[in-house]
């Protein structure tokens, strides 16, 4: 195969591409939904918790394995844990495909709202946030032509490989954090109207006896693991134009910490706006996945100060920070399959096109099928549910396969080590060099984990 | 099964554990099935100038047909040769 090896051009590139990847609507969208619903600052103790023993491990493990096997996943797996795994790194690369075909309709939907945001269509007398919402989803052609935008995005910026990846996810997260901001202190401004601030006061106030609920745990794992796209196999392709020299534990540290500050300053945002107008604002914030964003929250901004100004400035910014975070998570899936496609001698731009044809075509479906009402008569798509509940369930596999990794690398370590005499056999002596052995070999080894 | 089931993914129904079983044994058989193809498919290691770092050490790391970018996997050539 003729052609050159790619690499980031740098630290930053690295680390905001890292974050582009882990910042997606499950931070802005999902993590304050899950606040309200789980006993607002009760929950943020187990979702750190697992930010430390979970995502963080995970993704340095991730990092490393990427960076010393230099393939995409299916490639990682066939060198780290031998030609019979090759298959695990193509189910990793398929259930990150697979939740990159309806997510692109999700991306869409940002996109949309931020294009009603920005021509009025949310705020003004009469604008009900229901009907909008259930005429945009029975409106195939429209939420086709934004899936599709959000497809042809997506390859533009993943087209000229990684220096091009990097330099767009520069520009989308810093825009992203900058819009945020804004309408976090917008939302806080809000919510200080009455003197207090119920929604952040919410949010980090502590009931302890909440911690015996074992639902929270489970959340806040699953928040916490979805959110930093731990074990998704996203940092094993990043990793693969790592520079030399890069560190891979102090890079996973600065991804999964900044990971959950956008989370953080999300969840300030909406539950802020949300106290600010809404009576029962805990019936809103838990009010099924799609009613936080793009019912209520319309309804919530609508009713921010300054005029005109104000509701328009706190619509376009929140959903145009969606849309950037949604479009740069689509950034890392399609990148995970096209490097897969690359590693096997095809050429980028066909594997691009093919890649982004398969999404756009796999993701019809869910753009079309099955678009129902509930009781209340809001629209939701149930095939597309179903698609994130069923992936979701492979994406846990794809973590676990990780594990399984390590722990094969460090009992066949031992068991070499025991056949030629340098190690003692039992317990003992697996727990001396078996458990540790991945650690020893490609994390903090001294030498920027070469 | 499916279709006179509610609720299909919930393992507590009366055939959902029995379903989601199905379904993920399945799909991990087509997977295994397909590990056959993919090795025998060189892959192409993408290793910045500089960056080069032994692999024989691991499960995978002796195979032939994983190569560095630009280079080519063995078969290629023998039939290049020929």
């Amino acid at each position: 195969m003729s052609g050159q090896s790619d690499e980031f051009s740098g630290r930053l590139g690295l680390i905001f591409a890292t974050i582009g990847a882990a910042i997606g609507t499950g931070n802005i969208w999902r993590f304050p939904r899950m606040v309200g619903a789980n006993g607002g600052g009760t929950f943020l103790i187990p979702w750190l918790l697992f930010l430390f023993v979970w995502s963080i491990p995970l993704v340095i493990a991730e990092f490393a394995m990427g960076k010393r096997s230099r393939t995409g996943t299916i490639g990682t797996f066939r060198i780290f844990t031998g030609k019979r795994f090759a298959w695990m790194g193509l189910w990793t690369a398929w259930i990150s495909t697979a939740i990159g075909f309806y997510y692109a309709v999700v991306a869409g939907w940002c996109l949309k709202y931020f294009q009603l945001g920005l021509t009025g269509g949310l705020t003004g007398d009469g604008v009900d946030t229901v009907q909008v919402w259930n005429e945009f989803l029975q409106a195939p052609g429209q939420v086709i032509f934004y899936q599709f935008l959000v497809v042809l995005l997506t390859l533009l910026a993943i087209s000229r490989g990684a220096k091009a990846i990097e330099k767009v996810n520069v520009v989308l997260m810093s825009s992203l954090m900058a819009l945020l901001f804004l309408t976090m202190f917008m939302a806080l401004s809000m919510d200080f109207r009455d003197g207090t601030l119920d929604g952040a006061l919410f949010m980090f106030t502590v009931d302890w006896s909440g911690l015996f609920n074992p639902e929270i745990w489970i959340n806040a794992l699953s928040q916490s693991a979805w959110s930093a796209s731990a074990g998704m196999g996203m940092a094993i392709t990043y990793a693969v134009y790592m520079r030399k020299d890069e560190d891979t534990t102090l890079n996973a540290f600065v991804m999964g910490l900044a990971n959950n500050s956008i989370s953080i300053i999300a969840g300030l945002t909406v539950l802020s706006a949300i106290f600010a107008v809404e009576a029962d604002p805990l019936a809103t914030v838990t009010g099924g996945s799609s009613a936080i964003t793009f019912l209520a929250l319309p309804e919530v901004f609508a009713q921010a100060p300054g005029g005109n100004i104000g509701p328009f400035l706190m619509m376009t910014g929140f959903f145009l920070a969606l849309s950037f975070a949604a479009l740069t998570s689509m950034i890392s899936t399609v990148e995970l399959c096209v490097r897969n496609f690359v590693d096997h001698g095809y050429e980028r731009s066909q594997s691009v096109w093919f890649t982004g044809a398969a999404i756009f075509l796999f993701g019809l479906p869910s753009a079309l099928l099955w678009i129902k009402l509930d009781g209340e008569g809001v629209a939701y798509p149930e095939f597309l549910e179903v698609q994130d509940h069923i992936w979701g369930y492979g994406l846990m596999f794809s973590g676990l396969f990780i594990a399984y990794t390590i722990w094969r690398y460090g009992f066949l370590k031992w068991k070499a080590q025991v056949e030629a005499g340098e190690a003692e056999s039992g317990l003992a002596g697996y727990l001396n060099v078996g458990v540790s052995g991945f650690r020893d070999d490609f994390i903090n080894t001294g030498d920027n984990d070469v | 099964m499916i279709a006179n089931t509610e609720d299909v993914w919930n393992p507590l129904n009366p055939h959902g554990l029995g379903i989601i079983l199905a379904f993920w044994g399945v799909v991990a058989a087509l997977f295994l099935w397909f590990n056959r193809f993919l090795v025998t498919r060189p892959v192409y290691r993408n290793v910045p100038e500089g960056a080069q770092v032994d692999i024989s050490m691991l499960p995978g790391g002796a195979d032939p047909l994983v190569v560095q970018v630009g280079d080519e996997a063995p078969d290629l050539a023998h039939v290049n040769q020929g």
